[in-house]
């Protein structure tokens, strides 16, 4: 029970006091009323001393005792009895109270008793401000003992005795028997009253004494032990406090380890970061820097690339080329051998021809000797004889003059297809050599070997002289005559053709038997040469003759040589070569380039755009 | 098949009053230095490069087709119109001159004087088939062959033959061969002597 509860249970009590002690009583209880009231006086006179601390207010000492009751003062008169002894009670009261002198300080046990548990000091974060008391609480009030009359004494009670009354007492003792007993007791207790009430008085002092020390030095026990209580509850405090300041200390050392720890943490946090962002950053570099590099060397590959293809496709270009001047090369080479075996048959035919010449002329030079043998031995008929020899010479020029018609005639039929053939010859060659340029420049045959021979040109060795030609006079022998050419000369082909032109050819005098039998192995030769196809890979060299007549004796020369056939080229034995042609289809002001393409294919145009872009689309499916 | 010749005449539209610049039926455009476009493709990448690149080529090949549908439309165009068309188109976008070389039955488109040189070649793969899978209708693929100098040489073919293609060039092989490869049989070829 706290303060506020037992002040107002002590209110509730002395109000319920004063109102018993303002109720009416028996008719006995005037003489009682006096002793009542005067002891409510001497309650309420004590009351003015025993000034409650105000609710609320915690007086020093307080807690346990705190509640400002005096006890000690307060009387009780009336106790809860059963009804038969208000009786008794009232003669208590009006006899000194005999009935309970088993109980002089009239405590009644039945009566409650406020009893309360110390409270117990909540613990607090916080130490109370505890004034510590400056010494021990000492009662001051002047302990008052009521010099009652000797009939009415009145018991000491102590200030637990609560006066508690009943309002449902009843008296139920009749006035006259209660008179007469009360009477003849207070007659018969007159003497022992004095006495006893002196006794009483006395034991009641010194115990009242005594209970005053023993009160005062369990007042002193109590303001000590509420001192050590509050030096204790000092201490708690003050140890409360240290240890509250301990903990608040290591509160605030735990608060600034742990700000430290934040600070450190943030920090660490924020180098962390910083690291982290500066390890992204160099990350962002060095990729930006790979990135650099590998757009740097993809460059440099494509570049390197580029280069291999350009390095790679003149290559080719020059492959090509080398390839084509290899086959141009080939081609003149075949032509040289051609040429060459040309040449050795030319020389061959010489050498047979001149070899033939030789025999032929020895055989002339028999038949001469021979001839002058029989002239000599004819000399003697030569008058006789004369006649018959200019009628052989006659018949003899006869068969010269006829056989020479017939060469001329054949030579003629010759010239005119020596010139067809030449004609042909210079037309394909014209073609071949567009064609040959259109391929390839260098390819084309040298030159010399493609123009047809100049018909002009004829040569001075070949013409006689005037003197030459005179015909042998009479009376000369036929060994002193100069030989007589009396018709063409006639020269194989292969011996007149030579790397000169024929500048070294010597004309030569055949006797008229020689002549006729060389025209006639030259109408043979001539008869089985077989006119040799334009595109026949060879070289011929065509002696055309022409027939002075007689008296000029002019003979002229000349050398047709029929142009080389074009190489010929084995297809089957090159490689194959797919060669692609570009068209090339330019806008009005762009010009096409196709330099590097390297041949071509006959591919129809497509007739539309789409047409192409699906053929290309369709390329390498 | 009717021609429609090419007019760059209001082709681009320079719209002071507002700072546009306008391309016919095309969004506003910029005017870019070639060297920050450079620049900018070496840091954005080669697939960004390429994604700008067919960007602006199906532009191209939408207003090829727009122009070219008012006769027969792109395919049944002839090549010339289609080469004049295009080639005017690249032109005014700035990209170079554009020509067209028909070797065998392949497709080679060449650009001349292309600004971006050879660090455009991508780009200008990259336009070259947006702007003929636009006009066309069929998505082509286009393979850089070659550069000499200043000319650039693209393949426009297949799937199939483009990855021979690449293939051969990677391996060595030069272009000229490559196109050669790329006909396959050797039936369509003749003698050099009948060529």
């Amino acid at each position: 029970m706290n303060n506020a509860e037992r002040i107002t249970a002590l209110e509730g009590l002395l109000a319920r006091v004063q109102k018993n002690a303002a109720v009416p009583r028996s008719a006995l209880m005037p003489a009682v009323a006096p002793v009542a009231a005067e002891a409510k006086a001497a309650i309420f006179a004590r009351e003015p001393t025993k000034t409650p601390a105000p609710t609320g207010m915690v007086s020093p000492g307080a807690g346990r005792y705190g509640e400002p009751i005096e006890r000690a003062d307060v009387q009780h008169h009336l106790s809860k009895t059963d009804p038969g002894m208000v009786a008794a009670a009232f003669a208590l009261e009006a006899t000194s109270a005999l009935e309970e002198m088993d109980d002089p300080l009239a405590f009644d046990f039945d009566e409650p008793t406020i009893v309360a548990p110390l409270p117990k000091i909540q613990p607090a974060l916080k130490a109370p401000t505890i004034t510590a008391p400056q010494k021990a609480p000492i009662v001051t009030a002047p302990i008052k003992v009521p010099v009652a009359p000797p009939p009415t004494s009145l018991p000491l009670v102590l200030a637990d005795d609560i006066d508690i009354s009943f309002d449902e007492e009843v008296t139920q003792e009749s006035p006259m028997a209660a008179a007469a007993k009360a009477e003849a007791e207070t007659e018969r207790l007159a003497a022992a009253k004095a006495k006893a009430e002196t006794e009483r008085l006395a034991a009641e002092k010194a115990a009242k004494a005594k209970a005053e020390t023993e009160r005062l030095a369990a007042e002193k026990t109590e303001a000590d032990r509420r001192a050590e209580e509050w030096r204790l509850l000092e201490v708690e405090a003050l140890q409360l406090e240290a240890e509250q300041s301990e903990r608040d200390q290591a509160e605030a050392l735990a608060q600034e380890a742990d700000a430290k720890a934040d600070a450190a943490r943030i920090a660490k946090a924020d180098a962390e970061k910083a690291n982290a962002e500066r390890l992204a950053r160099e990350a962002a570099e060095v990729s930006r820097l790979a990135k650099a590099a590998a757009a740097q060397a993809e460059a440099e590959k494509v570049q390197a690339e580029r280069l291999a293809k350009e390095i790679a496709a003149k290559a080719e270009a020059e492959r090509l080329a080398a390839k084509a001047e290899a086959d141009r090369l080939a081609a003149k080479a075949e032509a040289e051998r051609l040429a060459a075996k040309a040449e050795a048959d030319r020389l061959a035919a010489k050498a047979a021809a001149k070899a033939k010449a030789e025999r032929l002329a020895a055989q002339a030079e028999a038949e001469r000797l021979a001839a002058e043998a029989a002239a000599q031995a004819e000399a003697e008929r030569f008058a006789a004889e004369e006649q018959r020899l200019a009628w052989e010479v006659a018949e003899q020029r006869e068969r010269e003059a006829a056989a020479q018609a017939e060469a001329e005639l054949e030579a003629a039929r010759r010239a005119e297809a020596s010139q067809q053939a030449q004609a042909e010859a210079q037309q394909l060659a014209e073609e071949q050599a567009a064609a040959a340029k259109l391929l390839s420049v260098e390819e084309a045959p040298p030159a010399s070997a493609r123009q047809p021979r100049d018909e002009s040109r004829f040569d001075d060795m070949l013409v006689l002289d005037e003197e030459d030609e005179a015909t042998p006079a009479s009376g000369e022998v036929q060994s002193q005559r100069q030989p007589t050419i009396h018709d063409e000369l006639t020269v194989p082909a292969g011996a007149v053709l030579t790397d000169d032109w024929g500048d070294d050819e010597v004309p030569f005098v055949a006797p008229s038997a020689l002549l006729i039998a060389q025209a006639e192995e030259e109408r043979r030769i001539a008869a089985a040469l077989p006119i040799t196809p334009i595109d026949e890979p060879t070289v011929r060299t065509t002696a055309v003759r022409s027939i002075s007549p007689a008296p000029s004796r002019l003979l002229e020369l000349r050398l047709a040589v029929e142009p080389p056939p074009p190489p010929v080229i084995e297809i089957a034995a090159l490689p194959v070569i797919v060669d692609v042609a570009a068209e090339i289809t330019s806008r009005p002001a762009t010009a096409g380039d196709a330099v590097s393409f390297l041949g071509a294919v006959r591919a129809e145009s497509p007739a539309s755009f789409g047409a192409l872009f699906d053929e290309t689309l369709a390329l390498g499916g | 098949m009717n021609h429609v010749p090419f007019d760059p005449s209001k082709a681009v539209t320079f719209d002071l009053t507002h700072g546009l610049v306008q391309q016919e039926g095309a969004p506003p455009g910029l005017i870019v230095p070639t060297e920050a476009l450079a620049a900018l493709a070496r840091v954005a990448g080669p697939e960004a490069f390429q994604r700008f690149g067919s960007a602006i080529g199906e532009a191209i090949g939408r207003r090829v087709a727009s122009r070219l549908a008012a006769a027969d439309g792109v395919r049944a165009a002839g090549v010339g119109a289609v080469v004049e068309h295009l080639g005017g188109e690249l032109a005014v976008t700035g990209l170079g001159s554009l020509s067209l070389e028909r070797w065998g039955r392949a497709l080679v488109l060449v650009v001349d004087q292309s600004p971006l040189g050879a660090e455009g070649d991508a780009l200008l793969e990259s336009v070259i088939e947006a702007a003929l899978e636009a006009a066309a209708g069929e998505k082509p693929c286009v393979i850089g062959l070659a550069r000499d100098g200043v000319r650039a040489r693209f393949l426009v073919t297949g799937h199939a033959g483009a990855d021979k293609v690449r293939a051969w060039l990677k391996d060595g092989v030069s272009w000229g061969d490559a196109l050669v490869r790329l006909h396959g049989s050797p039936s369509v070829t003749t003698p050099r002597g009948d060529a």
